[in-house]
């Protein structure tokens, strides 16, 4: 079995079986807890719902949202809506609807998250609680005047019966959001917490990912707003309140609310601290303060129970043995042929001028880069060459020039859709999310281009760790050869990669120079490379570039752009070093 | 023995096992000390841990006889222990010249050992490219009045003709007194300036004696990486 698919299936098979034992524990709860203590628990599965929404948001895109709530809020006020009308479907159907606009106004607010982050984010979701919760004092709930009760769905209709909805509606929740989390979505938050430039590199829209964090999290608070106006069978702007979003958020660091098992934990907590407070006759507002304090702990440890648990786990768990290495001797190239022939023009580069202020980084540098060539870019530091790999990947404005693949102009497009017409880059600093594993972040910057056999495939030629290591446990070293053999598996036209071999011993430059050559005949893909270790440079690069103060100082074939005197002394030095 | 860098018996955790285990060191004033190892061997974490970044789970850490271990990682600063680490630690919105008088108000050392820098002193540290990034890192720790500089990939991101400027800058300290410990990748380079060659494979120590007998006996340095 391949070493990408061997954790995918029996996954499948895990997930499943949580669910089913999941149901089965609701059901017996629902069988022996008598009524009160029946109430309180789906209060915390409704709770447990609104944290994994939560979860996606905060946990895994890193983004901070304290209007979660507020959200719950807009489900619980159409489902109110939708039954003082009598609209036809039922609770069930009205519930869904609510998901829907929840849905809908986490878009709208994810807009600004396009552009903000951090203290500025939490501003803005604070400040739409706020607003929401005094409008919604304002406005009340529908048919909250009259009196209006929810007309709770058959069979599920009594206390007991609505329990078990919940569990149903918790488990689903945390089914959809379990395959997600895993998935391309799931990775692209990952990635967006991480670095927006390593997102948008892997193909992936930095826009579609926010947006799609939003959404997903507001349609289960929405799902938990419906459920709460379910079970207390009218909806009330206190149980939706600003100060509520705020302490929900802080429980959800607490935990580490983006694993669900974490967020269901949340959910008893909830419940549990202020139902303790009560028995004490100690107020339940003291529930509120209790989190906080927690919440300070949290964040100033950067850690979770959640996370410290997995680790312990992880611990136990022998690791991975690295099956291959970069040391090792590389596999043959392919034999239906040597090195392929130089193609024609591939990557074109015009006049391009790109300015920092006063500063000229690149100055009208011109060239191209043909099928199956392996270009080498060299020159003093701040030279510019980092700038030129940011300005044809599009990360930086030009001033005047092109950037032409194939022929197309690449001027207007934005970075994530350069990367999908095959042009693809690699960092000198290091922008793969520690939070993935090897396969899963291969998986998601080579966006489907590739069978599991095929990344299997790469990762065993670059001497990856194996699939199912934690990049977090990886050296920044080594990451950085992850990260080339993810961007080969999206089978890219060119591949930029700017220091490809920082962090790696002198015995894994002549490895990674062994396989870099074998590029163009085994990936299809051409290269430019930007390296200061010319030995590396002399046995993959068949031609040069050379800049020097942001112009093109010189080009051509390997042996003569190195003999000539102005880079000896622009570059190298009177002896040579290494 | 009253001066010098002394390790003992140490142990780092960071969490997953042992990453560095039973390490002993001891940097001699007026020497350069180069420790090798193949990528993920714990040298990162071995520097972290003598300069509190890390927190160290077993062992000692001496300076002058002193033991460090409990001491914050300013505390251990001020006893002249400075530690160049591998991610570019700069202050990006501020000058060059602010980064570096942070640490020094008299920069001359820096301008001299990287020149490229005095056209670049009055824009943000932030804008520089990644090489010079590591220029300016660099020369704070030159500016810095160490006792023992402990620099972590010193070549890396760096054109040759700047790290041929480095060396004799690292043997300056040297010369001056000061306890240098390099971690290089590049071990070639490294053993060349270095008196003492370490080698660590997963977080031990597999050969600890002269450089020079690693740099001309290329067999004895695979064998201590592959740890026999």
């Amino acid at each position: 079995m391949s070493r990408a698919s061997r954790r995918t299936i029996p996954r499948l098979w895990l997930r499943s079986g949580i669910a089913v034992i999941g149901l089965a524990v609701g059901g017996v709860i629902a069988a022996v807890l008598p009524g009160y203590l029946l109430y309180i628990a789906t209060t915390a599965i409704v709770a447990s719902i609104a944290l994994i929404g939560l979860g996606v948001v905060t946990g895994t895109a890193g983004m901070i949202a304290l209007c979660q709530l507020s959200f719950a809020a807009i489900g619980a006020w159409v489902v109110s809506w939708l039954n003082l009308i009598h609209a036809p479907g039922g609770y069930i159907v009205w519930l869904l609807l609510g998901c829907v606009a929840s849905a809908a106004s986490g878009l709208l607010l994810g807009i600004p998250a396009l552009r903000l982050r951090g203290i500025n984010l939490a501003v803005i979701t604070l400040g739409f609680a706020a607003a929401l919760d005094l409008t919604l004092v304002k406005l009340q709930f529908p048919g909250a005047d009259q009196g209006t009760k929810i007309q709770r769905p058959w069979p599920f209709d009594d206390d007991r019966g609505f329990f078990l909805f919940a569990v149903i509606a918790l488990v689903v929740a945390a089914v959809v959001v379990s395959i997600v989390q895993a998935g391309r979505w799931g990775s692209a938050w990952r990635s967006v917490a991480f670095s927006e430039r390593g997102t948008a590199t892997a193909g992936a829209s930095v826009r579609f990912a926010k947006l799609s964090a939003f959404a997903v999290s507001a349609a289960i608070s929405g799902l938990a707003g419906g459920l709460l106006a379910g079970q207390v069978g009218m909806a009330f702007p206190t149980s939706f309140a600003a100060l509520q979003s705020l302490a929900l958020y802080l429980l959800s660091i607490v935990v580490g609310a983006h694993l669900i098992e974490m967020a269901i934990f949340g959910g008893i907590l909830w419940v549990l601290i202020p139902e303790i407070f009560k028995r004490f006759g100690i107020s339940q507002d003291w529930g509120l303060v209790l989190f906080g304090v927690l919440g300070i702990q949290a964040i100033t440890s950067k850690t979770s129970p959640g996370q410290l648990l997995r680790n312990a786990i992880a611990r136990r768990r022998p690791t991975p043995e690295c099956t291959s290495s970069l040391t090792d001797a590389p596999p043959q190239p392919p034999d239906t042929a040597g090195t392929p022939a130089v193609g024609a023009a591939l990557l074109e580069v015009s006049a391009l001028s790109v300015t920092y202020g006063e500063l000229k980084a690149l100055d009208h540098v011109g060239f191209t880069i043909h099928e199956n060539e392996i270009v080498g870019l060299i020159g003093p530091n701040g030279a510019g060459k980092s700038t030129l790999v940011d300005a044809i990947s599009g990360f930086v404005p030009l001033q005047s020039g092109d950037v032409r693949l194939q022929g197309r102009s690449l001027r207007r497009s934005a970075p994530h859709v350069r990367a999908r017409a095959g042009l693809r880059r690699t960092y000198q600093q290091d922008r793969v999310p520690p939070t993935l594993t090897v396969g899963a972040f291969t998986k998601f910057v080579g966006g489907g281009a590739s069978t599991p056999h095929e990344i299997d495939e790469i990762l065993d030629f670059f001497g990856c760790p194996d699939a199912g290591t934690p990049l977090a446990s990886v050296d920044v070293g080594r990451r950085r050869i992850v990260e080339v053999a993810a961007q080969l598996s999206a089978k890219p036209n060119i591949l930029l990669l700017d220091e490809p071999a920082a962090g790696l011993s002198h015995e894994e430059h002549e490895g990674l120079a062994l396989r870099l050559v074998q590029v163009p005949a085994r990936f299809g893909a051409s290269v430019l490379l930007i390296e200061h270790d010319l030995n590396l440079v002399r046995s993959v690069c068949t031609s040069l570039l050379v800049l020097d103060f942001g112009t093109l100082l010189a080009s051509g074939p390997q042996e003569q752009v190195l003999s000539r005197p102005e880079v000896k002394k622009a570059y190298m030095g009177e002896t040579e070093m290494l | 023995m009253s001066g010098g860098l002394v390790i003992r018996e140490l142990e780092v955790d960071r969490g997953a096992g042992p990453v560095v285990s039973g390490v002993n060191l001891a940097i001699e004033p007026g020497t350069i000390t180069a420790i090798v190892g193949p990528n993920g061997a714990g040298k990162t974490s071995l520097l972290e841990a003598i300069s509190g970044l890390l927190t160290s789970t077993r062992g000692a850490i001496e300076i002058d006889g002193e033991d460090i271990v409990k001491l914050s990682r300013r505390q251990r600063a001020a006893r002249g222990l400075v530690h160049v680490e591998q991610n570019r630690a700069i202050f990006p919105s501020l000058t060059v010249r602010e980064n570096l008088e942070l640490v020094n108000s008299d920069i001359s050392a820096v301008l001299e050992a990287f020149p490229e820098l005095d056209k670049r002193l009055t824009s943000a540290a932030g804008l520089l490219s990644g090489g010079e990034q590591q220029m300016v890192v660099l020369g704070r720790a030159l500016v810095a009045t160490p006792k023992f500089l402990m620099i972590d990939e010193m070549s890396s991101g760096l054109a040759p003709v700047v790290v041929q400027r480095l060396l004799p800058i690292v043997e300056r300290f040297r010369d001056a007194g000061v306890g240098v410990l390099l971690v290089e990748q590049f071990a070639h380079l490294a053993l060349r300036i270095a008196s003492r060659g370490i080698v660590i494979t997963s977080g031990q120590v597999t050969y600890s004696g002269a450089a020079a007998a690693l740099l001309s006996d290329e067999a004895l340095l695979h064998r201590s990486y592959l740890g026999e």
